[in-house]
């Protein structure tokens, strides 16, 4: 019995994925654990590894196709097995039709395909078809044995064909799918396609790769990335406060803290440790940072969960996620953070670790970035951007002395956050750095 | 206009056209003294006398034989069948003799004959007196066939008939003949030109095509459908031969479904060629509903009146043909 490859369901949000690559071609032969071929979710591309040894008998997806979690995409046998056919006819290209199919009319009759897959349709009806450029297999038939007549034709509404994501998006965004032409395969309304709609359109660069140029595709996390910042920098305006922040206090805890953590969780503590747990706190006590804009109206997170951007190898950005930041001790909080920083480089990150943030921190101090603003990770109603410490002649009591200094930046939507509470969050977060005790 | 029974409208054309041609004369069995088996020719011998009006021998094959030839010599010969059934005695005559000779002469030689003869069953006359054989005139080129349905169709066609240089096998109905209507005698030569199709009744939802007696039901059944809010368009093509498929073609572009309706048993009617006339058209583009024919059942007509009504189409079988292809069956 051939064993099935399938789109695996990678995180809870996760409906479809798209097929990147085939890593193992039909003959090829496969080691359990394998993997077999990358697929990329809305967040990250992972692997997906065999179930079991064998050969590749069949790949039942292209590369760049999109199809919903679950789908058998292909399967792993001995040489020469057969494939179960069932499963080939019913394969996604199949799938898709009898999704769109919407069974709105109760007139419509059993099916309209006939043994053979051809489909009962009058003349009338095929010549309206193609002058509209209607797809005859997506219109209920009302004649007998499901034939489609003419008036099946001029009625049909087609529910727009859209992958998962783009109905989802265009629920949130209250966009008519109708009204969008689909830029994928048959008019499928692709995501890129609702983000197209959300701004003006930008007149295309062209410009021709020449001999010393490097044309890297634009596609991928590389794309979603863009698209995401794109969303978000168009759609949320975004207001910026900065704070200064003296940090001789907290580093003088981390050294405190650094050895004992190291004997009791093997890991030091890092100032992003800090702002993370500065932030949590600081989120409790201003619940209207720690919140999201929705149709419904501003949603105020109770659990504050917070997304530290990072760097993979490649240079991509991921966000995991640490939830409930505000309630765990620091030791955990070290730990959890350590863990997916960790990872997040390897691009080992799961969906589900990336998704549900309510605050968003980006770090650059280890750069000597000393202050920058980060768009607005959406759908956060704020992100903090956190520059290095670098010691400055300050005044302290009328005297000038060395403090170490930290810039922390806020960007806020200003469409539910106004100037003063954000200022106010900014107090808090000075507050709980420069006094950190008072946090454990 | 004059009001006028449909056997009272062919009298009426037939001794019109006496009138004015002294060329043209009939003849038939029974025709003369006796009126006419139906009672056509009643008071035409007292007109026209005994050479223009001529009784004949009981032999289908004398009569249009010699219809044929004297067509060919220069009379206009109107010749009657006392029922279209008896042809098959005539057709040498007919098939081999009248529709070849304009071709074979290469056109020389002109035949205008008429050969009247009522056909179609229900009068309890039984299989040999009860036929719709007007699909095998039809298929011999040279001939054209007619197929009035009302007084003023059978007094206009009969007139345009008699006129026309060819051989024409005019099919009328026993069950017309006392049916009346409004017919433009008084109209100054009022013909109605071979090949021109009638609409009876316009509509838009479903087109019925047929001739003969079968207008009256279909006309009938299109008044039960419109109290069903159903709106029918019934075409009579009134000559098969030439069609005016124009006409027919442009009325199923209108309504996009098309029953054809005939008494003749169905395998090898002009139903199918009227069908495929449509089909092979750019109507088949406006088709959306599976044509459907009624025609007579493949059996001889039947002696018992309710084994005859049933082997024929019925008003109720064409409402219900128009339902099914109004409601997509």
């Amino acid at each position: 019995m051939a064993a099935e490859v399938i789109m695996p369901k990678a995180g809870m949000a996760m409906d479809e994925g798209t097929v990147v690559q085939w890593y193992k071609q039909v003959g090829d032969s496969i080691e359990q654990g394998e993997a077999v071929l990358e697929i990329l979710t809305d967040k990250v591309n992972m692997d997906v590894e065999a179930e079991a040894s064998g050969v590749l008998l069949v790949q039942l997806a292209q590369e760049g196709d999109v199809l919903p979690v679950f789908t058998v995409i292909g399967y792993i046998g001995a040489e020469g097995e057969a494939v179960p056919e069932s499963t080939v006819t019913a394969a996604p290209a199949a799938a898709a039709p009898a999704e769109a199919a919407p069974a709105t009319k109760s007139a419509a009759k059993s099916a309209k395909v006939t043994s053979d897959g051809k489909l009962r349709a009058t003349p009338a009806a095929r010549k309206i078809a193609g002058d509209r450029g209607v797809e005859l297999a997506r219109v209920p038939g009302t004649g007998a044995k499901g034939r489609i007549h003419a008036a099946d034709v001029l009625e049909f509404r087609p529910e727009a064909d859209a992958s998962i994501l783009a109905k989802r998006m265009a629920a949130d965004m209250g966009v008519d799918l109708d009204s969008i032409s689909g830029s994928g395969a048959r008019g499928r309304v692709l995501k890129a396609d609702l983000m197209a709609t959300q701004k003006p359109a930008a007149p295309a660069v062209v410009m021709a790769a020449k001999a010393e140029d490097t044309l890297i595709p634009y596609k991928g996390i590389r794309k979603i990335i863009g698209d995401r910042m794109q969303e978000s920098f168009f759609t949320a305006p975004h207001a910026t406060l900065t704070i200064e922040i003296d940090m001789s206090k907290s580093i003088e805890m981390r050294k405190s803290l650094v050895d004992a953590y190291k004997d009791s969780i093997g890991e030091k503590p890092s100032f992003n440790d800090m702002v993370i747990l500065a932030v949590s706190k600081a989120l409790r006590a201003h619940p209207g940072i720690n919140s999201t804009l929705t149709d419904e109206g501003i949603l105020q997170h109770g659990n504050i969960n917070i997304g530290f951007a990072a760097a993979t190898a490649e240079g991509l950005l991921v966000v995991p996620v640490i939830r409930n930041a505000d309630q765990k001790d620091f030791r955990s909080l070290v730990v959890e953070a350590k863990d997916l920083g960790r990872r997040a480089v390897k691009g080992k990150i799961l969906p589900d670790e990336m998704q549900g943030s309510t605050f968003t921190i980006s770090n650059l101090g280890m750069f000597g970035i000393t202050e920058f603003t980060a768009i607005i990770n959406r759908p956060n109603a704020a992100i903090l951007s956190v520059g290095a410490i670098i010691e400055r002649c300050v005044p302290v009591n009328g005297e000038i002395a060395i403090r170490s200094m930290m810039n922390a930046t806020i960007n806020f939507d200003h469409r539910i956050v106004d100037g003063a509470p954000a200022a106010k969050f900014l107090q808090t977060l000075k507050r709980n750095l420069e006094n950190p005790y008072l946090m454990l | 206009m004059k009001t006028m029974t449909y056997a009272e409208a062919i009298r009426a054309a037939m001794s019109e056209e006496m009138r004015r041609d002294e060329n043209v004369m009939f003849m038939g069995e029974d025709v003369g003294l006796y009126g006419g088996a139906f009672g056509i020719s009643v008071g035409m011998l007292d007109e026209f006398g005994p050479k223009r009006v001529k009784d004949t021998p009981i032999s289908e094959a004398v009569i249009a034989g010699a219809a044929a030839g004297a067509a060919a010599t220069g009379l206009r010969p109107i010749m009657e069948i006392m029922f279209s059934d008896f042809f098959t005695i005539s057709m040498d005559a007919l098939v081999n003799q009248a529709a070849k000779m304009r071709y074979m002469f290469g056109g020389k030689a002109q035949v205008p004959m008429v050969c009247r003869t009522p056909g179609g069953s229900g009068t309890g006359a039984a299989a040999q007196h009860s036929q719709s054989l007007e699909a095998w005139f039809c298929h011999v080129p040279g001939i054209k066939v007619v197929t009035p349905s009302t007084p003023a169709d059978a007094y206009g066609l009969l007139k345009a008939s008699i006129r026309d240089n060819n051989p024409i096998v005019f099919i009328e109905q026993k069950l017309l003949y006392r049916t009346s209507g409004e017919v433009p005698v008084d109209q100054d030569d009022f013909i109605i030109p071979l090949g021109l199709a009638d609409v009876k009744r316009e509509g838009t939802d479903v087109t019925i095509v047929t001739y003969g007696r079968m207008v009256q039901r279909a006309l009938e059944a299109a008044e039960i459908a419109a109290e069903k809010g159903i709106s029918v368009e019934v075409v009579d093509p009134r000559t098969l031969q030439p069609l005016d498929k124009d006409t027919i073609i442009k009325s199923v572009e209108k309504t996009g479904k098309l029953i054809v309706v005939v008494e003749a048993a169905q395998t090898g009617s002009y139903a199918g060629e009227i069908i495929a006339s449509v089909t092979e058209s750019d109507a088949f583009d406006f088709l959306d509903a599976p044509v459907q024919r009624l025609c007579g059942k493949d059996v001889p007509i039947p002696y018992n009146p309710t084994l005859e009504a049933a082997v024929v189409p019925q008003v109720d079988e064409i409402v219900a043909a128009i339902e099914k292809a109004v409601n997509r069956g």
